[in-house]
């Protein structure tokens, strides 16, 4: 019965299969395109990046031993300079110039110091001769020996106040004399204290100055070292001896470096994103490699230093794109297996700006979804762009 | 009313299901055109009458600060009518309760209500009065989505001072049709509000007192305008302008004006094809259908009726199935068109909606029902008038079965008799097999092009726009800032990958063409965003030059290698001729990028960041808002999967609602024919089947016969529409590319396989009423010839 059946309508269930065939092919799931990555095994590191400086590791600041009056310093910055040479001199100030009210004040005042000096030569000229007088006296044995000691005393007091008041004119006189703005003598000679490089000319013209005003720097711009000053939190997560990649320097390759010190001393700043925050700073010097080629960097140079806190040479790494949190807060990732993309709980260790160090949860070699859209569920049909 | 006229009534009566099936199949075309071109015009003229009663500028310029006495200087200039200095102040508002910053443009209005351009209309409340500076008037789209009133208090940062505001009323203004805040790809009113303040106060807020720093202007009739941006600009020179630009330029009009194309391109490639296809459709069935009436045409003809009068029954016949058609579609576009334009006006702030039909559409869909229907008609009786009268009455003299290939065929096939019986009868009326599979096949394919629409639009997200965006968080910076912001940035715990974004608006000059746009930086190690071409690959920047897309390459009629003229708007004005060194088929906008380098050099200054987009630890996403929130050089955050949410759900609202009109519309065409399809098959056979029943063939063996053939030819339309519905669609998906807007060609098989449940689905309902028809079939009636 059936056969008959099946043998009178074949021809329309052939076609009723071709049909739904043709459907089921329509409808079947298809794989939605996704972006895929691989978990990798490989070096890792955490670093910390931020903008730092440079700046030589021996810094000398000359500074005017005394106040005066400062030669041009004919150095420029750059030039090589050894121990003792000599930067440049310091004299004397030029004299201020009178203004017509203190003009007039000395002269009166010297008039008053002549005037003196004449009463004093006066005195001096009576006391001289009180003094003869005394002496005819006293070789005759009519005057006591003390009478003619107070007339030889007299006689040199005002000897002296004679010479106090033509000091005293001259001194004003002195005074008086015009400004022409001459330089006074005996140079004091300013010299480098230690040899190496100019790194900059801070004072270059002559003219008077203060003592203490710094001159010139000198450093050795071969021995340079980076300093980068870092959050406080980040910079306790840094120790002696991190290795450091330097870049954004200029030149085609990054440069090595490790860290020599963390200041113990944290400072308020307000940082590039208008916040306060206390900043610490991490001092790394060059390898020495690297020393060749940093070469080109001077003193206060600006760079990128990426403090590498963590190194797992050997970690089992997936792309941070993979990593998405799960309801519960754990971490979660699409592993693509047989054409489709299973949800999978994964325990994740360290993390950078491009892996995730995995725990557990995935093998090398795994194939994970690149930022997953939205719409993709657990179980469903995917295919790679890329492959 | 004439016996003829009471035939027609009664005709009309008698073929109701067919009659109206046909007029659905008008009316669903008539729909599409009503309501597409209906939305788009009345938006249009809605945006346009809002430009006009609230004076809306035509050029407008930005500068970073002018003295106020600029404004009439401008205004001296020959060709402009009116100009207008305001201030314009980006500021942040603190909602305690909420993460993600809040941020404003707040722009300065005359205290005392002089101004004259980009008039705010109030809702409620009154404009800032003078001697209150913390008066302000907010916008409505932000007020209800932050459910603020008059008398709300809002704690605001404004040139990084705090102040409180107090809401005093709440209004909108044609320059803010469509408000989104920088560095948004779509508008949140939660997160960016336009405010409005009095002049003083925002002066005061500002330290801009006596200044301006931006500038609107209307033209004189027929002044040109790239003059007065010229003389413009010189003006604004000194005082930092970053360049006059028109409406087209200007971020809410270009946004508007980019969906109305989009609507229009729609408007113009899908109901015009619905009406083409309903047309020819309709013009075969009717045929095919008064073709039918061949024993009464024969029968009238005889009782005396002139060929001409029988031909203006049939057309009367056909025109009343054709104004049926138009009324119901006229009606059902309207209704329809009113609800889209008020889905569509959500997302623009319009102070009124004026719905309104152009007559000349309504009269357009008509007239091709119309047309169509009349051609039908007469198509269809002009072979029957041709015959005598008697030769008419009689039916038509069964074509020759000899053994020819069909009957062949079926003896190798070893068919039963009933199989037979359909396959000679499909191979002996290959005209009329032809006709239907053809009918099927194209309402198939209209079906299908329409809702590949779906999958080209669902394609273009998913494949292009979302894969693109990569961040977690976008976060704009209130100027550009160094790379230690972004170092800064990656140190907060939770944000795993921070890179810096900068666009730099220039002019781009090659010959006698420019263009405004901005060049987007892109680092060489940014992983966050990508670039897709067409392809769908991801495009390098190259090391050096510039690399535009195809459509900006070709607005300035430009190849790969060429020298362009790059002058930076604003910043240094610096102007340098770089290389085009790639040419990118990118599917949305006009673009220009350049590697960071490059960029940095334009700009003569190391500030790559503009903005900064995050990847973070989605458990520490709150946290870190609340972080970026605190800190002032930060002026927004948006977040790429609210944002995301946010666009999927606008396309929702917009483009698939439109889509969903259509494919409603292409499938009641597909029902429509399909049934008529069948219920021809069945008049066109019904003297046959009666015969057999004589014979002696049981009725479910009469059934079969029937619904064999027919379920052959709809099984056998089924590859055809696909095939048709493939080549419709790509001819739609071309026509619909413009210069600002292109789709991709990426039909899903589900598509084919939807398009043919339809059809199927039609098929077996028709089927069902057929069969009801063959079990009943009255004998005598039939075979009598009725009338």
């Amino acid at each position: 019965m059936t056969g008959r059946f099946f043998l009178r309508w074949r021809w329309a269930i052939l076609i009723a299969l071709l049909l739904f065939a043709g459907l089921a092919f329509a409808f079947w799931p298809q794989p939605s395109a996704i972006d895929t990555g691989k978990v990798s095994k490989g070096a890792m590191e955490i670093g910390i990046t931020d903008d730092g400086v440079t700046r030589a590791e021996e810094y000398y600041i000359v500074a005017a031993p005394v106040t005066g009056y400062l030669s041009r310093i004919e150095l420029e910055s750059g030039d090589r300079i050894s121990r003792g040479t000599l930067v440049t001199v310091m004299r004397g100030r030029p004299a201020t110039p009178l203004d017509p009210r203190t003009a007039q004040a000395l002269r009166a005042a010297l008039a008053s110091a002549r005037a003196a000096e004449s009463s004093a030569a006066a005195s001096l000229g009576q006391a001289t001769r009180d003094l003869a007088r005394a002496q005819a006296l006293a070789q005759r044995g009519f005057l006591p020996r003390a009478q003619l000691e107070g007339a030889e005393t007299r006689v040199g007091t005002s000897r002296a106040a004679v010479g106090q008041a033509r000091a005293e004119a001259a001194r004003i006189s002195a005074d008086l004399e015009p400004s022409r703005g001459q330089i006074g003598a005996s140079p004091v000679p300013v010299r480098a204290p230690v040899g190496g490089t100019v790194l900059s000319v801070l004072t270059e013209s002559e003219g008077a100055i203060a003592e203490g005003t710094p001159l010139i720097t000198i450093g050795d711009p071969r021995r340079i070292e980076v300093v980068v000053d870092l959050l406080s939190r980040e910079a306790v997560r840094v120790k002696p001896g991190d290795r450091v990649r330097i870049e954004q320097w200029g030149g085609p390759h990054p440069l090595t470096g490790t860290v020599q010190r963390i200041e113990p001393f944290g400072r308020l700043k307000v940082s590039a994103l208008g916040i306060e925050e206390q900043r610490v700073n991490v001092v790394i010097a060059f390898d020495h490699a690297s020393a060749v080629e940093g070469q080109r960097l001077g003193h206060g140079y600006q760079l990128d230093a990426t403090i590498i806190v963590l190194t797992r040479p050997d970690a089992l790494r997936v792309p941070i794109g993979a990593l998405l949190r799960g309801v519960a807060g754990e971490w979660r990732v699409y592993v693509v297996a047989n054409g489709r993309a299973l949800a999978r709980t994964v325990r994740i260790g360290q993390i950078n700006d491009e892996w995730g160090e995995v725990l557990s949860g995935l093998r090398a070699g795994d194939v994970v979804v690149l930022n997953p859209p939205p719409s993709l569920k657990d179980n469903a049909r995917v295919t790679s762009r890329t492959s | 009313m004439t016996a003829l006229d009471l035939k027609l009534m009664r005709g009309l009566w008698h073929m109701r299901g067919q009659a109206l099936a046909i007029a659905v199949v008008l009316a669903a075309a008539a729909a599409t055109f009503v309501l597409s071109l209906g939305v788009h015009h009345s938006l249009t003229v809605t945006r346009d009458a809002y430009y006009a009663r609230n004076h809306f500028a035509e050029v407008f310029a930005e500068m970073t600060r002018a003295p106020r006495s600029v404004v009439d200087r401008v205004r001296a200039i020959p060709g402009v009518a009116a100009a207008q200095g305001t201030i314009q102040q980006y500021a942040t508002l603190d909602f305690p309760d909420r993460a993600a910053p809040v941020r404003a443009l707040i722009n300065s209005v005359d205290e005392r209500g002089r101004d004259q351009l980009n008039l705010v209309v109030l809702r409620s409340g009154h404009m800032p009065r003078p001697g209150e500076p913390s008066e302000v008037v907010i916008d409505e789209a932000f007020a209800k989505a932050n459910a603020l009133g008059i008398g709300s208090r809002l704690d605001a940062e404004i040139y990084g001072r705090r102040q409180r505001l107090s809401v005093v009323g709440i209004g909108l203004a044609p320059n803010y049709i469509y408000a989104l805040a920088p560095g948004e790809i779509i508008p949140d009113d939660r997160r960016f509000g336009v405010l409005w303040m009095g002049e003083k106060a925002l002066e005061a807020a500002t330290d801009r007192t006596g200044a301006i720093n931006s500038l609107s202007l209307t033209l004189a009739g027929a002044a040109a305008q790239a003059e007065v941006i010229r003389r413009v600009d010189a003006v604004l020179a000194p005082y930092g302008g970053t360049g006059a630009y028109g409406r087209k330029d200007h971020l809410s009009h270009a946004f508007l004006e980019n969906e109305l194309t989009q609507l229009d391109a729609m408007t113009r490639v899908i109901p015009p094809v619905f009406l083409l296809v309903a047309a020819l459709l309709v013009y075969v069935v009717l045929g095919r259908m008064i073709r039918t009436e061949r024993t009464q045409i024969g029968l009238l003809k005889a009782f005396g009726y002139t060929d001409r009068s029988v031909a203006a029954h049939y057309l009367k016949f056909a025109l009343v199935i054709a104004m049926v058609g138009t009324v119901l579609g006229a009606l059902a576009g309207i209704l329809m068109g009113r609800s889209m334009t008020a889905l569509y006006a959500q997302y623009y702030r319009f102070p009124f909606l004026e719905y309104r039909i152009a007559p000349e559409v309504v009269l357009g869909a008509a007239g091709l029902a119309f047309g169509s229907a009349a051609l039908g008609a007469l198509g269809g009786i002009r072979s029957v008038a041709r015959l005598a009268p008697a030769v008419a009455m009689a039916p038509p003299p069964p074509p020759a079965y000899r053994a020819g290939f069909a009957e062949r065929l079926g003896r190798t096939a070893g068919l039963s008799t009933i199989g037979h019986m359909i396959v000679r009868h499909i191979a002996r009326w290959p005209g009329r097999s032809a006709v239907t599979v053809g009918g099927i096949a194209l309402s198939m394919a209209l079906l299908f092009a329409t809702l590949q629409f779906l999958d080209s639009s669902r394609t273009m997200l998913d494949s292009f726009f979302f894969r693109s965006q990569r961040q977690d968080l976008t976060l704009t910076f209130t100027e550009p800032r160094n790379q230690a912001a972004i170092h800064a940035l990656a140190q907060i715990p939770g944000v795993l990958r921070a890179e810096p974004l900068r666009a730099v608006p220039v002019v781009l000059r090659s010959g006698a063409s420019s263009r405004r746009t901005a060049i987007e930086s892109v680092s060489s190690g940014a992983r966050l965003s990508i670039r897709i071409d067409r392809d769908g690959n991801e495009v390098a920047v190259p090391a050096g030059g510039l690399m535009l897309s195809r459509q900006l390459a070709n607005k300035l009629g430009i190849r790969a290698g060429e020298p362009l003229e790059v002058v930076q708007l604003g910043g240094r004005h610096t102007r340098m001729v770089l290389p085009v060194t790639r040419i990118v088929d990118e599917f949305i906008g006009e673009r220009a990028y350049a590697n960071t380098a490059t960029v940095m050099r334009i700009a003569r200054e190391e500030t790559p960041a503009g903005a900064a987009l995050l990847r973070v630890d989605p458990a520490a996403k709150e946290r870190i808002l609340r972080q970026l929130k605190g800190m002032p050089v930060v002026l927004g955050v948006s977040e790429r999967d609210a944002a995301l949410v946010k666009f999927e759900a606008m396309i929702d609202d917009n483009i698939y609602t439109m889509l969903g009109f259509y494919i409603a519309f292409s499938s009641a065409i597909a029902v429509g024919v399909v049934y008529n399809s069948a219920r021809i098959l069945f008049s066109e056979r019904a003297h046959e089947l009666a015969t057999l029943r004589v014979l002696g063939y049981h009725r479910a063996e009469v059934g079969i016969v029937l619904l064999g053939e027919l379920a052959l030819l709809v099984v056998a339309a089924v590859p055809l529409g696909c095939a048709l519905g493939y080549w419709l669609a790509q001819l739609m998906t071309s026509m619909f590319s413009s210069d600002l807007f292109r789709l991709p060609f990426a039909p899903a098989r589900a598509s084919y396989g939807w398009a043919t449940v339809v059809v199927l689905l039609a098929a077996l309902t028709t089927a069902a009423t057929v069969a009801r028809r063959v079990l009943h079939l009255d004998m005598v009636r039939v075979l009598k010839a009725h009338e």
